[in-house]
C-alpha cells in the first residue's frame, strides 16, 4: 500500500510503497475517471505524481 | 477488544495454497453470520498466496496479506486477512480440468453454459479467468482481485472477458452472468522464479 508520507511529486509510486496491483488499479482508475486509454508504451510516463500530472495535462482537453 | 476469526479452509486438489475462489465463500458465510443474511462480500483482494491458515480481522492491520469489504444494507465494512502460523491440515479432492473441459472459449473470452455439480460459481469464474489468461501468456496467472457489483449467484451462463491487457502482465476481466456484467476481476502474471514474489514491482 502507498504510504502517503512517502508519496512525493518525483518519487515513483512503487518506491512510495505501492505494489504492482496498486499501480495496475491506479492506471485502471485513471482511465475510467478520465475516459482515456493509457497504452503500455506510456506506462513509464505515469509512474510518479509529477509525470502523471504532466501526462494528463497533455491529453485532456 | 475486537473480534478475530480463523477460516478453517482445506487445500483443494494438488494445490498447496488457498486461492480467491477458496476464500470468498468462507468470507461470505462469515459476513452473514456477523452482519445478517443479506450481507455479501463485494470486494476481495489477496496480495500473496495463503499457504497457512487465515485470520480475519475487522480492525486494520499492517501485516495483512489480503483485504475485503462486506456490504450489508447501506453500510460497507472493510476487513483484513492475515496469514497465521497454523498449518492447513486438510485437503479435498478437486479437479478443475472438468470445468475447463466444458468451457467454451474464443478470443478474449471464455464461458460455461451450465452448472457442473461440485463446483461453486467462484470456482467457475477463476477457472474461466485462467483459461482466458492463458490466451495471453501460458505461464501461471495469479487471480488477485474480485469486485462484484451484484452478488455472484448460481445462474448460468457465466462468462469472463478480458477488458484490458496491461503490458502483458496485468489483466482486467469483466464477469458476465446470464448476459449481465456483474463485476470485474484482476489477474497478475506470476514471477518466473519465486512463488512468494508474485506481486513484484515490474514497471
Amino acid at each position: 500500500m502507498i504510504d502517503p508520507k512517502k508519496l512525493k511529486d518525483t518519487v515513483s509510486f512503487l518506491d512510495a510503497g505501492a505494489d504492482s496491483l496498486d499501480f495496475f488499479n491506479l492506471i485502471v482508475a485513471i482511465q475510467e475517471a478520465y475516459g482515456i486509454t493509457i497504452p503500455d508504451s506510456d506506462l513509464s510516463q505515469v509512474n510518479t505524481l509529477d509525470k502523471l500530472a504532466r501526462y494528463l495535462n497533455a491529453r485532456l482537453p | 477488544m475486537y473480534e478475530e476469526f480463523i477460516l478453517d479452509l482445506p487445500f483443494k486438489g494438488a494445490r498447496d495454497y488457498l486461492r480467491l475462489a477458496d476464500i470468498l465463500p468462507a468470507l461470505i458465510e462469515l459476513a452473514r453470520d456477523r452482519f445478517g443474511p443479506q450481507a455479501d462480500v463485494d470486494s476481495l483482494t489477496i496480495r500473496r498466496p495463503f499457504r497457512r491458515g487465515i485470520q480475519v480481522s475487522f480492525e486494520p492491520s499492517v501485516a495483512f496479506s489480503g483485504s475485503f469489504r462486506v456490504r450489508h444494507g447501506r453500510e460497507n465494512t472493510p476487513g483484513w486477512l492475515l496469514e497465521t502460523e497454523r498449518p492447513v491440515t486438510r485437503r479435498i479432492r478437486f479437479d478443475s480440468s472438468l470445468l475447463s473441459a466444458v468451457a467454451v472459449s474464443g478470443p478474449g473470452f471464455a464461458q460455461i453454459l451450465e452448472p457442473l455439480p461440485g463446483f461453486t460459481a467462484f470456482d467457475v469464474v477463476v477457472t474461466l479467468m485462467k483459461q482466458v489468461a492463458a490466451q495471453v501468456n501460458r505461464r501461471h496467472w495469479w487471480m488477485c482481485q474480485l469486485n462484484l457489483e451484484t452478488p455472484l449467484t448460481g445462474v448460468f451462463p457465466v462468462e469472463v472477458r478480458i477488458r484490458q491487457n496491461l503490458n502483458g502482465q496485468f489483466l482486467l476481466f469483466d464477469i458476465v452472468q446470464a448476459g449481465t456484467a456483474i463485476g470485474s476481476a484482476r489477474g497478475i502474471l506470476e514471477g518466473v522464479s519465486s512463488q512468494e514474489a508474485i506481486i513484484v514491482p515490474v514497471i
